[in-house]
């Protein structure tokens, strides 16, 4: 199944409809936003592939942990890869949106340092498996360090936000309108926008870690 | 809507989007044949290990 085409398919059908969808749709009028609230079709699945992109790293390192193949390291540093790869998009694609909207790049929200604290997190994962020679001792110190950055993530960008007194995300403290509030149209092309580009997500990850096994002579079987 | 021409934007946003999944696709395939290869060449090895 992971080997076959037609996620990859699904994928670029459903971003490509949630482009051009995204555009068409009438939106609510809502004051500050106006049309820039096209921009959770975009923004939004970039967050959405990083969480999946970083769990998938969680559940490889966790198997390494658990078996010592050299196979499931590689997945996890791929994925970890991956996920920070769609959070950088989410970051700049954010900070883009608040600028016309809330007035600046970066304000003080709490999902915001969040976010920029557990890309941190996933930051110093990179640095310390380059900063590490000896593959086995490298694979076994980033998957434990992996379960404790994923700690972070889920704290900082799940947790906390919640919790805050105020934030200007939906959903979030202070801030009573949820997703559970959301346009019925826009439900139509956000829930396709995010799946479209998780698949995606995964797709870069495949392709990324067919290379590197290529490269490091490592067999990847199935995927 | 008409007046905004707004799927004009959404045309150009779709061929960048198609031409980024059709390089996706040829990186795709490329991978696959050098992975065969690979897995032709170890196969190769093996064979003469064993005569």
């Amino acid at each position: 199944m992971i080997k076959s085409m037609w996620w990859k398919f699904l994928g670029i059908f459903l971003v490509l409809y949630s482009i051009i969808a995204g555009l068409l749709i009438e939106v609510p009028a809502l004051p500050v936003i106006h049309q820039t609230i096209r921009n959770l079709f975009y923004h939004v699945p970039m967050w959405f592939s990083m969480f999946f992109m970083l769990g998938t790293s969680l559940v490889f390192s966790i198997r390494y942990l658990s078996g010592f193949r050299m196979k499931d390291d590689l997945i996890a540093s791929g994925a970890a890869n991956t996920g920070l790869f769609m959070g950088s998009m989410g970051l700049l694609t954010g900070m883009i949106w608040a600028r016309f909207t809330w007035g600046d790049f970066w304000t003080n929200d709490p999902q915001l340092n969040g976010a920029a604290v557990s890309m941190m997190a996933y930051l110093a994962y990179v640095v310390l498996r380059g900063s590490i020679d000896e593959a086995a001792m490298r694979a076994r110190i980033s998957a434990v360090y992996n379960i404790f950055a994923f700690m972070l993530l889920v704290i900082f960008l799940g947790v906390l936000p919640r919790l805050a007194d105020s934030s200007l995300h939906p959903g979030k403290g202070g801030n009573t309108s949820t997703m559970g509030g959301l346009d019925p149209m826009m439900r139509l092309v956000f829930f396709p926008a995010a799946i479209g580009w998780i698949l995606i997500a995964f797709w870069l990850l495949q392709l990324h870690n067919r290379r590197r096994a290529l490269v490091q002579g490592v067999k990847l079987n199935n995927l | 809507m008409e007046s905004d021409k707004f799927f004009v934007v959404a045309i150009v946003m779709a061929i960048i989007f198609t031409g980024l999944a059709v390089y996706l696709f040829m990186l795709d395939r490329k991978l696959s044949r050098i992975e065969k290869r690979q897995r032709e060449m170890m196969e190769e090895l093996k064979r003469k290990e064993q005569e």
